[in-house]
């Protein structure tokens, strides 16, 4: 489930063997985030050209997973294709269906022109769109990289091939200080490849006369009179609070993409019922040293095991791949798995850097939306605790319908949550039943 | 620790517990309220917030339900309506014959319920997006809906300014009786009391067990399809009459009808499945679809509609599905108020006025009989 | 170059672009107006996660345009509210 990285590495290897492997995916091609690409492009990864043409592999690309059911014979997915239900019996279910980003709510975050980074990737990589003339990149976290990478060299491109065009990066804003990055110093030290990686970006930057300005976050974003233009406040954040000293700026800016990092996409696992645990405040699916969950014959790999970016996401891809095949003792998963550690000692490094303050709804008094769905704001989220009797992000829930919109709290239950922690609330787990667009018509046939 | 004193434990903060606090405390009864978790985190969050008078036949169960309407409007004048409590009316339908449901209204409206026969244009005027398959309804304005999360909540609150004392995460693990008093405890509190209200819905066979007595309640479990938001496609409480069939019958097989219903969010929500299934909480796809298909053939336009959330709650039942009220015949002083099924929301204004009467020694506004817990107990006198 | 509708206009479109990709490419940043307080939303999240750039797409509402391949037999609507 999922044709990301974590899946297609699966696949690859499946696909070596002789099992007969079914690869679903909503998306009309394969390669998840990271290797997102516009139709008539080739496909981003090279080693992956023949897995995706192997015969051993059934693809079935638009296609929605909305519900399994597990039982002794086997565990069915349904799922809706081209308005078809689809209904199939597996021995083995691997997992991968990736994460969600998690974008913070600013006062006037729900402005036309206002995005998460990663919509701003995926223009750029799977619509080649640059969405504006005056964009702001901020957030926090590794993500800011790529997508600055991505904006540039697009941003190169249209200036070569239309000298007119005037677009530029007026703001690059990291929330968390640089000196932050001796929390991981241990991570660094096993993947010194990862420094390389950061000079060149550094490098890069500075050829294009760009900056990221560390220790700052937007506070508010506000309408302009003037068409699609959005002018933003910039304050300096200490530790978890933002301060006047340096006093902050104001920037004016049409396409303000913001990113404070992802969040596991619990849905298909909370579908399962698998156990799972708690990692820097995201909910992770529990696996064990083969990418095992706590359901027999169901394993999980990618970002809903933890935050750490496509090459962990390969890697455990292939790791429960060996395991699915009987191979989970060899000396080719060891080799993995040892990769693997490497990696993810970087990666709770990274997490450790770029924590996000818990405390981001006291940046501005202003309230803000927090549910974007079904427009709940911040006080209403408060005065449900502080009033009501909510004591969780599910209570909260009943009372505000914080999270019951069209996207089914995708997008704003780690945000609840934090506030919900203030009210002394424990982390309620996700549960989204449904686990894809499907409609009443679809399931009547 | 020195153990709290009050006149009234009632346990439970659901819709019942709620409710049994306000005519407890209206009675100038001073108590304490207490859940294991917070307000309405039990069946009364999990469900719909139908107040019906349509789907009974006559009997005890129906002159509750009728006065109980009424007293949510009351409750409403009184502490403010901030849970969405409107009379709109519910819309029976039939698709093949409709006699029974005909002999049925027929035999409602002499108990002292508002009806009204509608054919097929009036059907189409009252719900213009229903299937003009649909010849034969029954039209009862007095049927309302309230958001009961929100008015257990209120209720509670509005409570606590007139003295009631609410609280939450404890949960009750022990009632004794010594001498005169009931003490109820939990792992960190101890409360005396005179009365004990057991208001802990399909959790209220636990209660009794642990105060020494014996109450037969149990889950039944029940789904309800949520869409995304719609324009307003329905206007009433749209059922089957099936249905009503349905809430009438012990199969343990599984039951479905619909229920479908117009939420002032948007969402529509497609409910009323029935299975006895223990305390299972996964989805079953074959009820989803089937639930599903009533609805689309109910209403042909949803079926664009997308399904956003299933939800599944468990209401609290007893062996003839009629609600236990009234004192324990083993233990002095407790009370129970549970077991209200698919009608705990619209009965908990009734059963928790029957049980104020009954603690103060009142003349019940309904004869409380049938609903007695001695009904159930008698043979383990 | 191909064209769909929204609302009275013609919007053009590269092939495999998305709906959501084109109206931007146009300058039509508002794809709906919220239920309650009928604020103009947009494209957010990009991915389908967020349900923010919602259409109504041959009188089908609640389709999402960052998901939907732009075709000529699209007639698109901005989506007020529920309608
Ligand atoms: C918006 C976004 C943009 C990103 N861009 C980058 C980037 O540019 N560079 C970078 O290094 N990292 C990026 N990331 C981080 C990314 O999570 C990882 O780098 C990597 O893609 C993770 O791989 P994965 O296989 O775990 O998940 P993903 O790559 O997310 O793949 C999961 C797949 O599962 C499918 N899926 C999910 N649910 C269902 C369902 N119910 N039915 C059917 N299919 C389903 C999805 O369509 C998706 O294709 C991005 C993440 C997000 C959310
Ligand atoms: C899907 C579905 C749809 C429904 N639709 C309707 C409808 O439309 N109309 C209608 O009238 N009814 C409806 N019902 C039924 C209605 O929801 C219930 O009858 C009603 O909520 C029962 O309320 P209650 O207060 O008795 O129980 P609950 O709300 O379950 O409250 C019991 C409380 O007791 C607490 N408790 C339990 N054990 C302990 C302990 N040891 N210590 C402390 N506290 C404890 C629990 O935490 C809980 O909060 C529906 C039910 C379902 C499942
Ligand atoms: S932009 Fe989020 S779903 Fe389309």
């Amino acid at each position: 489930m999922g044709a990301g990285p974590a899946g297609l590495a699966a696949a690859r290897i499946l696909s070596e063997h002789s099992v007969s492997v079914d690869v679903f995916d909503q998306y009309p091609r394969a390669g998840g985030q990271y290797w997102r690409h516009a139709k008539n492009e080739p496909f981003p990864a090279e080693s992956f050209k023949t897995t995706l043409t192997s015969s051993r592999l059934n693809w079935l690309f638009e296609c929605s997973i909305w519900q399994i059911e597990s039982e002794k014979s086997g565990h069915t997915i349904y799922a809706i294709q081209n308005g078809r239900t689809i209904e199939r019996t597996y021995d083995a279910l691997l997992i991968a269906t990736g994460a969600i980003e998690r974008p913070l709510p600013i006062p006037g975050w729900t402005l036309p022109g206002v995005m998460t980074a990663g919509a701003l990737q995926s223009l750029i990589k799977g619509q080649g769109l640059i969405p504006g003339e005056r964009i702001v990149v901020a957030g926090s976290g590794p993500f800011l990289f790529p997508v600055i990478e991505s904006l540039q060299k697009s941003i190169q491109q249209s200036s070569s091939s239309n000298p007119s065009s005037d677009i530029r990066i007026v703001g690059i804003f990291e929330a968390r200080k640089l000196s932050r990055w001796l929390l991981n110093s241990v991570g660094l030290l096993l993947n010194p490849e990862k420094v390389i990686d950061a000079m060149r970006f550094l490098i890069n930057l500075k050829r294009e006369k760009l900056r990221v300005t560390t220790g700052r976050v937007i506070t508010s974003i506000k309408d302009t009179n003037s068409k699609n233009v959005k002018r933003i406040s910039v304050m300096p954040l200490k530790g978890e609070k933002v301060s006047n000293n340096p006093t902050g700026q104001e920037l004016d800016c049409d396409v303000i993409a913001i990113s404070y990092g992802f969040t596991p996409d619990l849905t298909i696992p909370s579908i399962l019922k698998l156990k799972t645990v708690n990692k820097e405040d995201d909910e992770i699916v529990m696996v064990d040293s083969n990418q095992r969950s706590s359901k027999l014959g169901v394993w999980a790999a990618g970002e809903i095991t933890g935050i750490g970016g496509h090459e962990i996401a390969i890697r455990e891809g292939e790791i429960a791949a060996l395991d699915i095949l009987g191979k989970g003792g060899s000396l080719t998963s060891a080799i993995r798995k040892i990769d693997r550690w490497r990696k993810q000692i970087f990666a709770t490094g990274l997490a450790r850097v770029y924590k996000v303050s818990k405390r981001w709804f006291e940046w501005n008094a202003d309230d803000v939306v927090v549910c974007r769905c079904e427009e709940v704001s911040r006080d209403e989220i408060i005065n449900s605790f502080r009033e009501l009797g909510a004591d969780s992000v599910r209570t909260s829930k009943l009372f505000t319908r914080a999270g019951m919109g069209m996207c089914q709290g995708r997008l704003c239950h780690r945000n609840v949550q934090d506030i919900a922690r203030v009210f002394g609330s424990e982390s309620t787990k996700i549960s989204r039943p449904i686990g894809g667009a499907v409609t009443l018509g679809e399931l009547s046939d | 620790m020195k153990p709290l004193r009050t006149e009234v434990v009632i346990i439970g903060a659901g819709i019942v517990g709620a409710m049994c606090a306000y005519y407890v405390n209206r009675a100038g009864l001073k108590a304490i309220v207490i859940d294991r978790g917070t307000v309405a985190s039990g069946t009364t969050g999990a469900g719909e917030g139908n107040i019906m008078v349509s789907d009974k036949s006559p009997g005890p169960e129906l002159e509750l339900a009728l006065k109980s309407r009424d007293m949510w409007f009351e409750v409403a004048q009184d502490l403010g309506n901030e849970f969405e409590l409107v009379a709109k009316g519910g819309l029976a339908v039939s698709r093949g014959d409709a006699s029974s449901l005909f002999e049925l209204s027929n035999s409602q409206s002499v108990a002292g319920v508002q009806t009204k026969r509608v054919g097929a244009s009036e059907i189409q005027e009252l719900e213009p997006f229903i299937s003009k398959a649909i010849q034969n309804g029954v039209h009862y304005p007095q049927d309302a809906q309230c958001q009961p999360m929100l008015a257990a909540a209120h209720i509670l609150r509005q409570l606590q300014r007139r003295g009631l004392e609410f609280i939450g995460h404890q949960e009750v693990l022990k009632i004794e009786r010594k001498s005169e008093n009931l003490t109820v405890r939990t792992s960190t509190l101890e409360i005396q009391s005179d009365f004990v209200v057991n208001a802990a819905g399909t959790w209220a066979g636990e209660i009794a067990r642990l105060a020494g007595s014996e109450l037969p309640i149990m889950p039944r479990r029940g789904f309800i399809l949520v869409t995304a938001p719609l324009p307003k496609y329905v206007n009433h409480k749209v059922y089957d009459s099936d249905y009503v069939d349905n809430v009438a019958s012990s199969d343990a097989d599984l039951q479905t009808s619909t229920v479908i219903e117009g939420t002032q969010s948007g969402t529509i929500l497609i409910g009323a499945s029935r299975e006895r299934v223990g305390f299972d909480k996964s989805i079953s796809v074959s009820v989803i679809q089937r639930l599903a298909r009533q609805a689309t053939s109910l209403f042909p336009i949803l079926a664009g509609a997308q399904l956003l959330r299933v939800y599944n709650g468990f209401r609290p039942y007893s062996p003839d599905h009629l609600p236990v009220i009234g004192a324990d015949s083993l233990i002095p002083g407790l009370y129970h108020c549970a077991g209200h099924e698919g009608a705990g929301i619209g009965l908990s204004a009734g059963s928790g006025k029957v049980i104020a009467q009954l603690i103060k020694n009142e003349i019940p506004i309904v004869n409380p009989e049938p609903f007695s817990p001695a009904r159930f107990q008698m043979a383990y006198l | 170059m191909k064209h769909f509708k929204f609302d009275d206009e013609n919007i053009p479109f590269h092939d495999g672009e998305s709906v959501a990709a084109a109206l931007l490419r146009a300058g039509k940043w508002r794809f709906r107006e919220t239920r309650k307080t009928k604020e103009d939303r947009s494209l957010f999240c990009g991915i389908g996660h967020c349900f923010d750039c919602i259409v109504v797409v041959n009188g089908e509402i609640n389709q999402r345009a960052c998901l939907l391949e732009a075709d000529e037999k699209l007639s698109i609507r901005k989506q007020l509210g529920v309608n």
